[in-house]
């Protein structure tokens, strides 16, 4: 058997289309997917807004400008700050286009100004804050708003991150300063202080997933259900093989001193080896290269991919066996586009097919788990998403289940053939 | 003892009948030659005696036991070199010497030695490095038969191992044989090259419409059929040229026609057929057939060249026997 074993393990890798079809397509798709999908990904990272800043003495004096200067030090800054001398530079640089709005401190007038407002100039719209006494505060400049247009979202999102920025800030001195006149020892705690001036203090960050959710990443997992699939035609070629009538050295094997059970289980294990070396591989390349995430449980998504290998082996290896004098290309003509369909109704082709694979998903529910390419794709989908491993270990156990009973399927039908004329 | 012992085997396709009650005993150390014209159920008794084949009716005993499909015990004693060459491309001819020995002996030590063994034994010892893709059909043929034959088996079945192979590595895969029959292997052989089946054959059934028409040793079976003795004449002056087209102006025959019905009346003669200026007379056995023939060609006063008298061969056998319709 283990001759066998390392026999069959050396035809494979001395296969062109074996190599091809389970190693290099999922990588060649993986790399489509990534140039697909990269421009997606950059429009919903947030880059830092272009701020400036009147650096004038009250701008320097106030505790406003340490806030801000936090934030665009930080790893992944939100603001990039540009300094000006006055705020006739920052309204130029505004009209250039240069920055999104302006920081500026000064001391308000609040007969003038009483509340949060906004100018009704063309250029620029101002902004500041209802304060108690002619005291120096946060003042912000912001751009015109966009008008509507998808290219103006972005600028719109912009505009509202600046001035949420000075809102918060000031939304959290008053609440220090109405603190300190109920409980005049209160300003003393430094932590409190510190937990007042926080922009988002009162704001308790939950997620319902165990990780980001990204949509992007569901592809990558129905390219792992379909590259499973195509690993399908490694057994299906050598088991097929292994039939009396489909060749001379088949003949030779079936009238051997060993049972063809002794033959198939090393047959079938070398291509469950090789068809789960090549999707690790694939794997590897899908994480290292479109940095596709894992929700950090690679380790588990390498147990999904030897399930997934061990059940795509076992649907190759039925239809290797199956009996009758359907030549080997034919085979794999059914193997290839029994995957194409079934890649389709788990969503591989892109956002029309995605929504086909959830509506028929919705409808049958049943179908996730019968469609392999679905079942392998939610096995990694699972193991993503949940907090608890219940889900992945269910698919992962009904991988193995299915592929068992396939296997005990492949034996009956194998010990049937017989080396009938062609 | 018989090695083989196959009693009333019936294998039907369909409608087909391939075999059709058919009898075989080989008895040890024999290398037994099957013979047939394509169809006649060579192949499939075969299959039935590897239980590679299912049938209807009869019994298959091997080494004195029943021989089922789960009996891999006697399946282990047993080799085969198909027609096809059943190796692996992938694989270099000593890599795949040595897995197909694996399905027969799994102690690892043990076969490697024996896959030297076959290797020298088939000549291909500076070749066992290359892959199939590299070698002549010759030795692509003695790889096949290294494949067959390295576990020592004590019943080999050759089936048709020198299709497409040229003189020497013909002869080279028949003096093989003779070894291994003389290392104690009994061997089944088919073919359709009756001369290495006279070769190498001590006895030989001809098989037709999956029953065994006949069976015997060579010379038997050359004595079993009408024709005794075949006498060749080439004819002098002839204006008739040998397998000539025929053109605008007809030739005239070499001899005329009333002499070779003259010929065919003689006592003995079997058939006259004349081609070119070539004369073939087959005659049943007789002490007195050349001087018979010889005196009718004088007495039409035919000029004689050279002449030939032969005893039948074992393709008159297989034709008189078979007929000389087209198969496919």
């Amino acid at each position: 058997m283990w001759t066998t074993f390392k026999t069959t393990v050396h035809r494979l890798l001395l296969t062109p289309s074996a190599v091809v079809w389970t190693l290099i397509f999922p990588i060649i798709l993986a790399t489509v997917f990534n140039f697909m999908f990269e421009p997606m990904r950059a429009t919903t990272s947030i880059e830092a807004v272009d701020v400036a800043v009147v650096a004038d003495d009250s701008w320097n004096a106030s505790p406003f400008s340490a806030v801000v200067e936090t934030l665009a030090e930080a790893d992944e800054p939100l603001i990039a700050l540009h300094a000006v001398a006055s705020e006739q530079e920052a309204r130029d640089l505004i009209e250039q286009g240069a920055v999104e709005g302006a920081y500026l401190v000064e001391v308000i007038d609040h007969g003038e100004k009483t509340a949060l407002e906004k100018g009704n100039d063309a250029d620029a719209s101002t902004a500041s804050a209802v304060t108690n006494e002619a005291a120096p505060a946060p003042h912000v400049i912001l751009a015109p708003a966009g008008n509507g247009s998808a290219d103006a979202i972005s600028h719109d999102v912009n505009r509202s991150i600046i001035e949420s920025i000075v809102t918060g800030y000031l939304q959290s001195e008053a609440l220090t300063q109405q603190v300190a006149a109920s409980n005049p020892a209160a300003p003393a705690d430094a932590e409190a202080v510190e937990r007042a001036l926080s922009l988002d203090a009162p704001v308790r960050e939950v997620s319902l997933t165990h990780a980001q959710p990204d949509a992007m990443v569901r592809y990558y997992y129905a390219l792992l259900g379909m590259a499973s699939m195509f690993a399908a035609q490694l057994a299906e070629e050598h088991v097929w093989r292994l039939q009396p009538m489909a060749s001379a050295e088949g003949a030779r094997r079936a009238a051997s001193g060993t049972s063809r059970m002794r033959q198939l289980v090393p047959t079938v294990g070398a291509c469950w080896a090789v068809s789960s070396a090549f999707l690790a591989i694939a794997f590897g390349y899908i994480c290292l290269t479109a940095h596709i995430d894992f929700g950090g449980r690679e380790a588990l998504c390498l147990a999904g991919i030897t399930a997934a290998s061990l059940l795509s082996s076992g649907i190759g290896a039925v239809v290797g066996a199956l009996p009758g004098k359907l030549e080997r290309d034919s085979r794999s003509g059914l193997l290839t586009a029994a995957t194409c369909l079934l890649s389709l109704f788990a969503g591989l082709y892109g956002a029309p097919a995605m929504q086909l694979a959830d509506a028929v998903a919705r409808a049958f529910s049943a179908a996730a788990w019968l469609n392999p390419v679905c079942l392998i794709r939610d096995m990694f989908y699972s193991v993503y998403y949940y907090d608890t491993l219940a889900p992945f270990t269910l698919r992962l156990l009904a991988c193995c289940g299915i592929a068992v009973a396939l296997l005990a399927g492949a034996t009956w039908l194998l010990r049937r053939s017989a080396h009938e004329h062609r | 003892m018989d090695i083989i012992a196959v009693d009333g085997l019936v294998k039907r396709y369909g409608e087909l009948l391939a075999l059709d009650h058919f009898d075989l005993h080989v008895a040890a150390g024999e290398i037994f030659g099957l013979l047939g014209p394509n169809g006649s159920g060579k192949t499939t008794s075969i299959n039935c005696m590897l239980s590679l084949l299912a049938y209807d009716r009869g019994s298959i005993r091997l080494f004195g036991e029943a021989m089922a499909p789960t009996r891999y015990d006697l399946k282990r004693r047993i080799g085969i070199v198909p027609q096809q060459v059943a190796v692996f491309d992938e694989l270099t001819v000593r890599e795949n010497i040595d897995y197909f020995c694996s399905l027969y002996i799994g102690d690892r030590t043990q076969r490697r030695a024996l896959v030297e063994e076959a290797i020298e034994f088939v000549g291909l010892e500076e070749f066992a490095r290359f892959r199939p893709g590299k070698l002549s059909g010759g030795l692509l043929r003695r790889l096949n038969i290294a494949c067959g034959i390295t576990h020592k088996p004590e019943l080999i079945f050759f089936d048709e191992p020198t299709v497409a192979v040229d003189p020497q590595s013909r002869n080279a895969i028949l003096v093989g044989i003779q070894r291994l029959r003389a290392e104690g292997a009994t061997v089944v052989y088919t073919s359709h090259y009756m001369e290495e089946v006279e070769q190498i054959c001590d006895r030989v059934m001809i098989m037709d419409h999956g029953r065994a028409l006949t069976q015997g040793t060579c010379d038997e079976l050359k004595r079993s059929i009408r024709t005794g003795e075949r006498i060749v004449v080439e004819l002098e002056g002839a204006k008739g040229r040998r397998g000539a087209v025929r053109d605008a102006a007809p030739t005239p025959p070499a001899i005329p026609e009333r002499e070779l019905e003259r010929l065919r009346a003689l006592p003995h003669v079997i058939d006259v057929a004349l081609d070119g200026n070539l004369l073939t007379v087959s005659c049943e056995a007789s002490e007195h057939n050349l001087t018979d023939v010889l005196a009718a060609l004088r007495a039409g006063k035919a000029r004689l060249g050279r002449i030939t008298c032969a005893p039948p061969t074992l393709n008159d056998v297989f034709l008189e026997i078979t007929g000389r319709e087209l198969r496919d």
